[in-house]
This record gives C-alpha cells, sequence and structure tokens, in this order.
C-alpha cells in the first residue's frame, strides 16, 4: 500500500514539475523495479534497448520521413487536384473533396498531423474562399486528418502490432474497411450540411489534366498498398520504398525538393522520433517487468470478476479509451494500454487484431477531445483559428466518429472481413 | 558565460544532428536496395535489416538528446495546474533541474550497461559486430541531455519555444 502510494506521489511529483511524459515512465519503472523487481536499474536500459532493436520499427521512421516529403513537396497538392476535378459538380462538392483529398493521404502517410497540415494547407484557404464556415472547414480538416492513422499504413497501428506481437499486415488489412467507412460518412455529413453551395460545371479537360499532373502521386498508394497486400515485400520494406518513391518523383519528376531539403527534413524527423521512440522503449520496458510480475492476468482476472459479458466489457473499454484519448497521446496510450488491456479483451473472446483497430478509432477520437486533442492544437496554431471555433468544428464529427466506433466495436466483421 | 553555453549546445545538436540524418539515410538505403536488389536482381544486402535496426537506435537516442535541446519531449501539459500559475518561472526551473537528475542516473546507469555488455563480450546477431560501441549512444545522449537540462535551469533564456508541428501522431 506504501508502495503504490508512493507511485502516486511520485508522478504527481514529476507533473507537478513539467516533466515529459518519457521521464514519467522511466522514473516509474526504475520505482517498480526497486520495489516489486530485484532493484537492478541496467535491466531497464537492457529492457530499452531491446524494445527499439525490433525490425518492424524501422518503418515508422520511414513513413514519418515519407510523409514530410510529400508535404514539403507537391505530391499532397497534386493528389488534392484530383479530387477537387473529380467533385466539382457536386453541391459542396469541395467539402467532399477535402475528406476525400484526407483519405487518400492517410493511405499514404501513416500519420494524422501530417494529413491534417498536407492537406489543410492547401484546402483551409480554398474551402472559405468558396464560402464554406470557417467552423466547417477547421472541422472537417481536423477530423479528416485523424483518418491518417485509421486508413493504413498506420503508425500507431505499427506500435500497436509490435507491442502485442501481431501481424502489421493483418492490422493494416483490418483498418481498410472501417477507414474507408469513416471517410465516407464524414464525406456524406460534409456533402449534407453544405448542399446549399451551388455545384460548379464537370469539366473533362481539367479533369483529365489533374489526372495526368497526379499520375505519379496517384500511383503511389496503389504501389504502396499493393506491395504490401501482395506479398512484394512486408510493411517495413514499404516504408523504405515510399521515401524512395517520394524522393524520385518530387527531386527528378515534379523537380520541387533538392536532396538539401531530404537532409531537413531527416533532421526533423530525428527530432520527432527522439520524443516518440525512447517513450517507446520505456513503455515496453515497464511492460515487460508488468508482464513478468504477471501484472495484466491477474488484472484480467479482477475484471472478468467484476464485469459480465463481452459487451458490457467493450463499453466499459471504449469509454477508457475516449477518456485516457483526451489527456494522453496516442503512441504513449497504446504502448502503455495495448499490453495490459489485450489478455482482458482476449478473456472475452475478442480477437487482437480487432481490439487494435477499436484502440486505434477511440484514440483517433482522442486526436479530437480537448485538452490533449492534438489535431485541435495544430488546427489552432497552423491556421491561426480560435480554439472555440476549432472544437464547435470538430463536434459533429466527434458524433459521427462515435457512431462508427460503436458500428465497428459490435460488427467486429468489418474489421475482419479482408483477414484470411 | 550564457553565450558559451549557448554555443555549446548548438556545436553538440549540429553533430548529433548530422549523425542522426546520416543514420536515416542510410536506413533508406540500405532498406531500398535490399528491396530492388531481390526483386529486381535475385540477390540482398547481408544484415541490411539488422545494420539499419543499428543505425535507428543511434538515432533514435540522439534524437532523444536534439529533442531534449528543443524541447519537443511530449508533456501532459493540461497537468501544469498542480502548481500555481505565481510559480510558473520556478516550477520550469526546478523542473529543468529534476530533468538532470533524471538523465545524469540514466547516464550512469547506462555507461554500467555498456560496460557489462563490453565485458560479457555480446555480439549483434547475424552481424557478429560487438555490441558495446553501438551502445556508447546510450550514456552519450543521456549524459547530453542532461548537460542541456542543467543549461536550461542555469539560463532559462536558453530553453527553446516549443513547436506543435514536431508531435507525429
Amino acid at each position: 500500500m506504501i508502495n503504490v502510494l508512493g507511485i502516486i506521489l511520485l508522478i504527481v511529483f514529476l507533473l507537478g514539475f513539467r516533466q515529459p511524459i518519457l521521464l514519467v515512465l522511466i522514473a516509474l519503472t526504475a520505482y517498480v523495479h526497486v520495489f516489486w523487481g530485484d532493484g537492478k536499474l541496467s535491466y531497464l536500459i537492457d529492457d530499452m534497448w531491446t524494445a527499439l532493436s525490433h525490425e518492424a520499427l524501422l518503418a515508422i521512421p520511414m513513413f514519418i520521413l515519407a510523409g514530410s516529403l510529400m508535404s514539403r513537396g507537391s505530391i499532397a497538392q497534386r493528389l488534392i487536384a484530383i479530387m477537387r476535378s473529380l467533385t466539382v459538380w457536386m453541391p459542396g462538392g469541395m467539402a467532399v473533396a477535402a475528406i476525400a483529398s484526407c483519405a487518400i493521404f492517410a493511405s499514404i502517410s501513416g500519420a494524422s498531423t501530417v494529413t491534417l497540415l498536407a492537406v489543410g494547407a492547401v484546402m483551409y484557404p480554398a474551402l472559405l474562399k468558396d464560402g464554406y464556415t470557417e467552423k466547417f472547414a477547421l472541422g472537417a480538416l481536423a477530423a479528416g486528418g485523424t483518418l491518417g492513422i485509421l486508413i493504413p499504413p498506420s503508425i500507431p497501428m505499427i506500435f500497436y502490432a509490435i507491442v502485442v506481437e501481431k501481424s502489421i499486415v493483418d492490422m493494416f488489412l483490418a483498418g481498410l474497411l472501417p477507414g474507408l467507412l469513416l471517410a465516407s460518412v464524414m464525406a456524406v455529413y460534409a456533402l449534407i450540411v453544405n448542399r446549399h453551395i451551388p455545384a460548379q460545371r464537370f469539366e473533362l479537360g481539367a479533369c483529365v489534366a489533374a489526372l495526368r499532373n497526379g499520375f505519379w502521386a496517384l500511383m503511389l498508394p496503389v504501389v504502396l498498398l499493393g506491395g504490401i497486400y501482395s506479398g512484394y515485400f512486408s510493411a517495413t520494406e514499404s516504408a523504405a520504398v515510399a521515401v524512395g518513391y517520394a524522393l524520385v518523383v518530387e527531386i527528378f519528376i515534379h523537380r520541387e525538393l533538392s536532396l538539401r531539403d531530404f537532409g531537413d527534413l531527416s533532421r526533423e524527423t530525428g527530432v520527432l522520433l527522439g520524443t516518440l521512440f525512447p517513450i517507446v522503449a520505456a513503455a515496453i520496458s515497464l511492460n515487460m517487468l508488468l508482464t513478468a510480475e504477471r501484472v495484466p492476468q491477474e488484472l484480467a482476472a479482477i475484471v472478468a470478476a467484476h464485469v459480465e459479458g463481452r459487451i458490457a466489457f467493450l463499453l466499459m473499454v471504449n469509454i477508457l479509451l475516449l477518456i485516457v484519448g483526451c489527456f494522453v497521446d496516442t503512441m504513449s496510450a497504446i504502448v502503455i494500454l495495448a499490453p495490459l488491456l489485450l489478455p482482458m479483451a482476449e478473456s472475452y473472446g475478442i480477437d487482437p487484431i480487432h481490439f487494435g483497430i477499436i484502440m486505434v478509432i477511440n484514440l483517433e477520437i482522442g486526436l479530437l477531445t480537448p485538452p490533449m486533442g492534438l489535431n485541435l492544437i495544430v488546427a489552432m496554431t497552423a491556421f491561426k483559428a480560435n480554439f472555440g471555433t476549432v472544437i464547435r468544428g470538430a463536434l459533429p464529427f466527434i458524433a459521427l466518429m462515435l457512431v462508427v466506433l460503436m458500428i465497428i466495436t459490435f460488427v467486429p466483421e468489418i474489421s475482419m472481413a479482408l483477414i484470411n | 558565460m550564457q553565450q558559451f553555453t549557448a554555443k555549446f549546445i548548438a556545436v553538440l545538436a549540429n553533430i548529433e544532428a548530422a549523425i542522426v540524418v546520416a543514420a536515416y539515410t542510410l536506413v533508406a538505403a540500405f532498406l531500398l536496395t535490399d528491396v530492388i536488389g531481390r526483386e529486381l536482381f535475385n540477390t540482398s544486402i547481408y544484415g541490411a535489416q539488422k545494420i539499419s535496426v543499428q543505425a535507428t537506435l543511434v538515432a533514435a537516442f540522439l534524437g532523444l538528446s536534439l529533442a531534449t535541446g528543443k524541447s519537443s519531449h511530449l508533456r501532459a501539459e493540461s497537468m501544469d495546474m498542480l502548481v500555481p500559475q505565481r510559480w510558473s518561472a520556478g516550477a520550469d526551473r526546478i523542473g529543468h533541474v529534476v530533468s538532470f537528475v533524471i538523465f545524469a542516473a540514466l547516464a550512469v546507469v547506462s555507461a554500467q550497461f555498456v560496460l557489462e555488455t563490453y565485458g560479457f563480450g555480446i555480439r549483434i546477431a547475424v552481424l557478429g559486430w560487438p555490441m558495446w560501441p553501438v551502445q556508447i549512444v546510450l550514456p552519450v545522449a543521456f549524459g547530453s541531455s542532461a548537460l542541456k537540462s542543467v543549461a536550461f535551469a542555469v539560463f532559462p533564456g536558453l530553453v527553446a519555444h516549443r513547436d506543435i508541428k514536431e508531435f507525429g501522431d
């Protein structure tokens, strides 16, 4: 009891004195080693090193680098131009183009903020110019950006697959239909609320020109997802292919980037991963210790004794994850909670891959919920908007995402249809 | 003294960044060449993924130090309310001291860990190379982060402003 009180005091002290999540996790793991383990702190470092010595993790820097290259170059702009030319004939077509652009960029980037910034930089001023309200534009782009982590490839899905030791390709396959469902629901909503905005004449010539200009950009999701699903290359290799493809297209075909840009973007990626990888290492180290002490199994037994039935468990987990998503970033939540929650889920007969998709959607909603909703903060900063306006814009999309979450939770076939 | 410290931190960050850029370039080149070699020429680079993992480990831990220098580490900022607003500046400085203590302790423990790896003669699987030269990045990165933290505690003016666009969910 005194040791538990010590953990709480330690966490409050460290958070109060503005310590990063990384150091809170490391201090917590060290505390557990000292009071419950054998007190040898070099095991902590050993576990951290082992956690990052995983070949599947190679995909993450490569996908982040590829996303940055595509945003800095013109791949994103060309994809958006295609979507705009295809939806111009619909009343409110630009709104649909915004969601569709987020969805297609999500299929090559793997991250939500990259998707939001890449698409938003072009679409936000265009939406305002065409008469869409600021509230809608902010909400649609902030919510559309979250598709980045649901539509494969997805960095949080890679993290989930690694920490629970499941197939990354299965996670990617499972995320495809839920991602398309959510994108469709968002697009239909965007169409309905903007139906008063007049359509423009569809011009075949403009559409063909956009397709011709964006051909190499449009081929990227085909190469990536086609390569992974056909077995030509692994998820890890696909990330390197994405970097190579983006570099060749942006430097030699679009002529938008130089090798110097690659250096700058690699440095930015290094800083970003310097925040992510050590957290993952510390969280996996803590989980290794907890697993050795059989904590997940004991928690599963306690929950099984108190929560009756699969439906009650799923509702409880969804509520827990939605609350966690308000305060904790997606990666930390996945690497800390997935190994703890999965044994419980499996005891209720829930497939680990389906459970992974449920986790990702919950934490995707967390990107839109204050106070730590990352996409809200990024949208506010990038578009110089009022925080309240961003939140009000995101609210209808949060409601839609909750509906889709319930469907995905209770209809596992949507996630599992493409597996096997 | 503040100017000298600022320059020292900048030089340190440039060296770290150069190694990080080289490491990620190596990873991309190795993985891509491996795929192209396998699919087009029916050959592959021996240990390409293992070498890439080592490069990523080096880049990840030096990235940690870069992130410390840029104040980019993820924080639960909503918990800042635990200390009243009027003591915020003081809490920030004490926070840097606390970070220094933790990073310095990690540098010491990781140095012991590297010595153990050296002593046991542990080698990288597949490649057969000794592991300790790669693991030296651990005490270096934690030590560098400790230095930066103590510099920020002494000279709060050196603390970089957080850039929200750098978060990567």
